[in-house]
């Protein structure tokens, strides 16, 4: 049987960081997935990018479930941003309360149009008011292949906070 | 170049079903987990399934948002719990339909605590009993998991249900 999914660089921050970048993506596989398991040092928003691109490139719609029970079910939408957000500020808090766990997954990333993405994102730490899970799915609509994706927070991972890039391959 | 998703076990289940089954001796040398099931319980109403970890019955977290009928969402907290619930089709549900879930758990071995993200579905041929749920959690706790028991909440996991353990590895 053939190996689908393969590693292409893994880490585990040894210190304090607000960003990680995977840069000179193989360009050989048909999609990419990402895994990150991540403490903050406090209240922060994560959001990624890929290429550095900060241009309106990013458009995407989410499902939430944030909050207390008596919090309703949410959808939002995001475009113009120069990024694709995958927690608020005020949803994910210090690495004391959990950690979060994210997957996202770029289909056809070396196309030359746009590259669907998919993300799940989850949160819950000791208290119900900061649970978070959501579930999206977007496009990067930059003409250009990815070749490096950013993690990035404006608040600082932890260490031994761990950033993934797997490889797919179709067989 | 080595395998990074390695299939750790694998159980159908027979003739007469099963109230539960326990995946033990999970081996300590991968990343992540990731379950597969696809189920159904042998009794009716809103009756699904659930696991737990190394036989502990307290200090889950789970939050979600599901989908149900025709156009009905909502969003359920649950900290401070004694399982995860695994969404499994009921009797009195379309003959043949099974439900589907999918488990991506974090950092197993990890002593910290262990995040997991989720989808699932009851699937139905009638929009009135069809539910879809995206979700998270984290296992609070110092121990690593070393066994997922799997139970119907009412009767037995009925026969031709699947589950498919797999383990992932970052090297």
């Amino acid at each position: 049987m053939p190996t689908t999914y393969e590693i292409l660089a893994t880490t585990t921050l040894s210190s304090t960081a607000n960003t990680y970048t995977f840069s000179s993506i193989s360009q050989s596989y048909t999609d990419i997935r990402l895994v990150a398991n991540m403490g903050l040092t406090g209240q922060g928003t994560i959001f990624f990018r890929c290429n550095s691109d900060t241009g309106n490139n990013y458009y995407w719609e989410a499902l939430m479930a944030v909050g207390s029970s008596s919090t309703p079910t949410s959808a939002i939408q995001g475009s113009g941003e120069g990024r694709c957000i995958v927690t608020a500020g005020n949803q994910q808090t210090s690495s004391t309360n959990g950690y979060s766990l994210l997957t996202v997954d770029f289909m056809s990333y070396t196309f030359s149009l746009n590259k669907p993405f998919f993300y799940e994102y989850g949160f819950v730490p000791a208290t119900a008011l900061y649970n978070t899970k959501r579930t999206a799915c977007g496009n990067y609509t930059s003409g250009t292949a990815i070749s490096s994706v950013s993690i990035i927070t404006d608040s600082n991972f932890v260490a031994g906070t761990t950033f993934t890039l797997f490889g797919i391959l179709k067989a | 170049m080595p395998t990074t998703y390695t299939l750790i076990a694998s159980t159908d289940i027979g003739a007469g079903g099963v109230s539960t089954f326990t995946f033990s001796s999970i081996p300590q040398t991968y990343k992540d987990l990731q379950l597969f099931s696809s189920a159904r319980v042998t009794v009716s109403g809103r009756t699904d399934g659930q696991f737990i970890f190394n036989s502990v019955t307290s200090g889950y977290s789970y939050t979600f948002a599901e989908g149900y009928s025709t156009n009905t969402v909502y969003v359920s907290n649950s900290n401070a719990t004694s399982q995860v619930d695994v969404l499994m089709n009921q009797s009195d549900n379309t003959a043949n339909y099974f439900g589907t879930s999918q488990y991506y758990i974090s950092n197993y071995t990890s002593t910290n605590q262990k995040p997991h993200i989720s989808r699932q579905c009851d699937p139905s041929n009638s929009s009135s009993t069809f539910y879809i749920q995206t979700g998270a959690g984290q296992m609070a706790g110092t121990q690593a998991v070393t066994s997922l028991t799997i139970s119907a909440k009412g009767g037995n996991i009925a026969q031709y249900s699947k589950f498919h353990l797999y383990g992932i590895s970052y090297t």
